[in-house]
C-alpha cells in the first residue's frame, strides 16, 4: 500500500470577484459575483512508504492547495485520497498522530513561548509518554542543533532557527508521513544546506515519507529522489531526478582551461557564454553535435590544460518542463 | 481525559507565561488602579455637592463596586485579537494538522492569561480601595461569592470575544465589532455607575441582558450582600456561559467548514 495514493483529485475555489468605482463597490456589498478557478483537476500519483518526492509547479499550480488536502485542511471538490490509508479530510484527527506538516510561511509554533515550552506541549497534545518524548527531543536537538535555541521565545528566533524549530516540532511525534511546503523559503545558503541535510537524514534514519515543496531546485536536488511537477493545477511530469536531467537536456556546459589566451570554436551547437584569459566556457547543444566533435576540434585547435563538462543547473530544467508543459 | 489535560496544559502554560510580561502587566495593573482612583474622585466630588443619601450605597461601597467592576474587565484578556489574528493571517488552518481542538486551544490560552491578570489585580484592587475608604466591605463573608461570579464573568467575557474574533473570517476585521460589544459591558454592565442610578426603564433593559449579570450584579452584593441573590446570579451565569459555548462551538463549526471549503 502507497503512503499517499491521489486519485482524480480536484479542487475548485469560487473566488469573489472586484469590482473599481463606487458602483462597483455597491454592488460587491449587494450582490457580489464569483468566479470559479480550477486550484487541482484530476491529479494522480502514488508515493511509497519512505520515498523523498519535490512536488514542484511555477507560483499558483496547486501545490500548496494538494498538501492541504492531503493534511485534512481543505476537503476537495471531487477525487479521492488516501495517507496511511487514511481520507485526510474524513480523518484528520486519526491521521494527525501519523504526519507532520510544515508551512514554511506561517507558524505552528506559539509566538510568545520559548522553543522549549513549545516542545513540551506538543508533547502532551500527541499524547507521548516522558521519556519517549525526553529521548526523541535529545536526538532532534542534537541533530538539529538547536539547544542554545530552546529558553529562546520563538518570535526572537531568526528566520531560520525559526525554521529549524518547526521541522523539530513537526518530527516530534515520528510521523511517518511529513508534508514540507517551501521550508527554505527566504533562508539564507548555509540554513538552507543545514535544513536539507537534516531533513534528509532524518527521513533515511527513520523512513519517512516526504513530500516537498519548493521554489528552490536545490531543495529537490539535495532532499529527494523522484519530481512531481504540476501546473494549472495537472501533472506535468513524474520522474525519478536522475532521469529528469537526461530526458530534458539537451545542453551540456563545457569549459576548457587552454594555455592560449582565447579560444575560438566555429561548430554548429555551439554557445559561448563565458570568457576569461586561459579558460572559456561554451553551452554545446549535443542534438545538433556530438561532444566528441567538439572536444576534437578544441585539442585540434589548443593545448587544453583542462577539461570540464557539466550539466546546466536544475533551474534550467525545471524551467524546460515548464515550456514544454 | 486525553483531551482535557492537552487543553489544560495549555491554560497553565498562559497562566505562568503572563506572568513574565512584567511591562504588560504593569501597565495593565497602573491603568486599573487610576482608573479605580479617578472615579473614587468623581463620586466624592458628587457626595460633597449633591445629597446622595437617596442612593442605596455610600462612598465606601461606590468604590468597592468600581473596585470590583474594573476588576472584572482589566484583568479579562483581550482573546478576541487572537482569533481575528490567526484568521486573517491564515494561521489557524495550520493548527487544524494537530489533534485538538484549536477553538479550545486558543480559550485554554486566554483563559489562562486572565486568570494571571485577576489574581494578580484583586490584591491591588483591595489595596487601594482600602486606602481610599478606610473601610473594608461591610459584609466581608461575600466577598469570596464575589469573587467567583468576577471569575465566571470574565469566562463569559472570554466566550464573547472567541465569538467575536472568529467572525473575523465574515466580517475581514472584528476590532469594531469588539468595541461596540465593550462599550454595551460598560453601559448595560454598570462599569462606572451602578443600574441604581439608571432610569428605569434603561436599567430594565440592562437587567435582562448578560452584561448587568457580568458586572453589576455581582458588584452590587458589595452593598446588598445576600446569599440567595449570589446564588440567583451564580446560576444566570452559567446559563449564560451554556448559551454562550453553544453559540462559540456553532460558529467554530461554520467557520471550519467555511476553511475547509474555500481554505484559509
Amino acid at each position: 500500500m502507497p503512503a499517499i495514493s491521489v486519485k482524480n483529485l480536484k479542487k475548485d475555489f469560487h473566488v469573489r470577484l472586484s469590482q473599481k468605482g463606487m458602483k462597483g463597490a455597491f454592488k460587491n456589498f449587494f450582490s457580489p459575483e464569483y468566479e470559479l478557478v480550477n486550484a487541482v483537476s484530476n491529479l494522480n500519483f502514488d508515493i511509497e512508504k519512505g520515498e523523498r518526492v519535490a512536488f514542484i509547479g511555477p507560483n499558483g499550480a496547486g501545490k500548496s492547495t494538494t498538501i492541504k488536502m492531503l493534511t485534512g485542511i481543505l476537503h476537495p471538490t471531487d477525487g479521492t485520497a488516501t495517507v496511511l490509508g487514511k481520507t485526510p479530510w474524513q480523518d484528520r484527527k486519526v491521521l494527525s498522530y501519523k504526519i507532520g506538516a510544515v508551512f514554511g510561511q506561517r507558524s505552528q509554533l506559539w509566538y510568545h513561548l520559548p522553543a522549549g515550552d513549545t516542545f513540551d506541549l506538543l508533547a502532551k497534545i500527541y499524547e507521548m509518554n516522558a521519556r519517549t518524548y525526553t529521548r526523541r527531543l535529545r536526538m532532534l536537538v542534537e541533530k538539529f542543533d538547536i539547544g542554545h535555541l530552546l529558553s529562546k521565545p520563538v518570535r526572537q528566533l531568526s528566520l531560520g532557527e525559526r525554521m529549524r524549530c518547526e521541522i523539530v516540532a513537526s518530527l516530534l511525534h515520528k510521523p511517518k508521513v511529513l508534508f514540507l511546503d517551501e521550508p527554505t523559503i527566504g533562508l539564507d545558503v548555509t540554513a538552507k544546506a543545514t535544513i536539507r541535510n537534516v531533513i534528509k537524514q532524518s527521513s533515511v534514519e527513520d523512513g519517512t515519507t516526504i513530500l516537498l515543496t519548493s521554489h528552490d531546485t536545490g531543495d529537490m536536488e539535495q532532499v529527494c529522489e523522484r519530481v512531481i511537477v504540476i501546473d494549472h493545477g495537472t501533472l506535468l511530469l513524474d520522474k525519478p531526478i536522475k532521469s529528469l536531467k537526461e530526458t530534458y537536456i539537451q545542453n551540456r556546459i563545457l569549459t576548457v582551461s587552454t594555455k592560449e589566451k582565447n579560444v575560438s570554436l566555429t561548430i554548429a551547437g555551439l554557445t559561448k557564454i563565458e570568457s576569461e584569459p586561459h579558460k572559456t566556457s561554451f553551452k554545446v547543444d549535443i542534438t545538433k553535435t556530438p561532444m566528441e566533435a567538439v572536444l576534437k576540434q578544441a585539442m585540434d585547435k589548443y593545448h587544453l590544460r583542462d577539461i570540464k563538462i557539466q550539466d546546466p543547473p536544475m533551474e534550467e530544467v525545471i524551467q524546460e518542463i515548464y515550456k514544454r508543459g | 481525559m486525553h483531551a482535557l489535560g492537552k487543553h489544560i496544559a495549555f491554560l497553565k502554560i498562559s497562566f505562568f507565561e503572563t506572568l513574565k510580561h512584567h511591562g504588560k502587566l504593569y501597565g495593565r495593573l497602573f491603568l486599573y488602579m487610576l482608573i479605580i482612583l479617578i472615579i473614587s474622585q468623581l463620586w466624592q466630588a458628587i457626595s460633597l455637592e449633591r445629597n446622595i443619601e437617596n442612593l442605596p450605597f455610600t462612598f465606601a461601597q461606590i468604590v468597592w463596586y468600581v473596585a470590583i467592576t474594573e476588576w472584572i474587565v482589566m484583568s479579562s484578556y483581550r482573546s478576541y485579537i487572537i482569533f481575528d489574528d490567526d484568521i486573517r493571517t491564515g494561521n489557524i488552518v495550520c493548527f487544524f494538522t494537530r489533534p485538538l481542538s484549536y477553538f479550545m486551544m486558543r480559550h485554554m490560552q486566554t483563559i489562562g492569561s486572565t486568570l494571571t491578570n485577576a489574581v494578580i489585580f484583586i490584591w491591588f484592587g483591595i489595596a487601594v480601595s482600602y486606602l481610599i475608604t478606610d473601610h473594608t466591605p461591610d459584609a466581608l463573608y461575600i466577598v469570596p461569592f464575589i469573587i467567583v461570579l468576577g471569575l465566571l464573568a470574565m469566562l463569559l467575557d472570554q466566550i464573547f470575544q472567541a465569538i467575536i474574533g472568529l467572525c473575523a473570517l465574515w466580517l475581514q476585521e472584528s476590532q469594531s465589532f469588539f468595541l461596540i460589544y465593550q462599550k454595551m459591558l460598560f453601559i448595560m454592565g454598570g462599569l462606572l455607575f451602578p443600574l441604581d442610578i439608571y432610569p428605569d426603564w434603561a436599567k430594565e433593559i440592562a437587567l435582562n441582558s448578560p452584561f448587568a449579570a457580568m458586572l453589576y450584579k455581582p458588584a452590587k452584593l458589595i452593598y446588598d450582600p445576600s446569599l440567595s441573590d449570589a446564588l440567583n446570579i451564580l446560576i444566570e451565569l452559567i446559563i449564560w456561559c451554556g448559551i454562550g459555548y453553544t453559540v462559540a462551538f456553532a460558529v467554530f463549526a461554520i467557520c471550519q467548514r467555511k476553511l475547509e471549503i474555500n481554505g484559509g
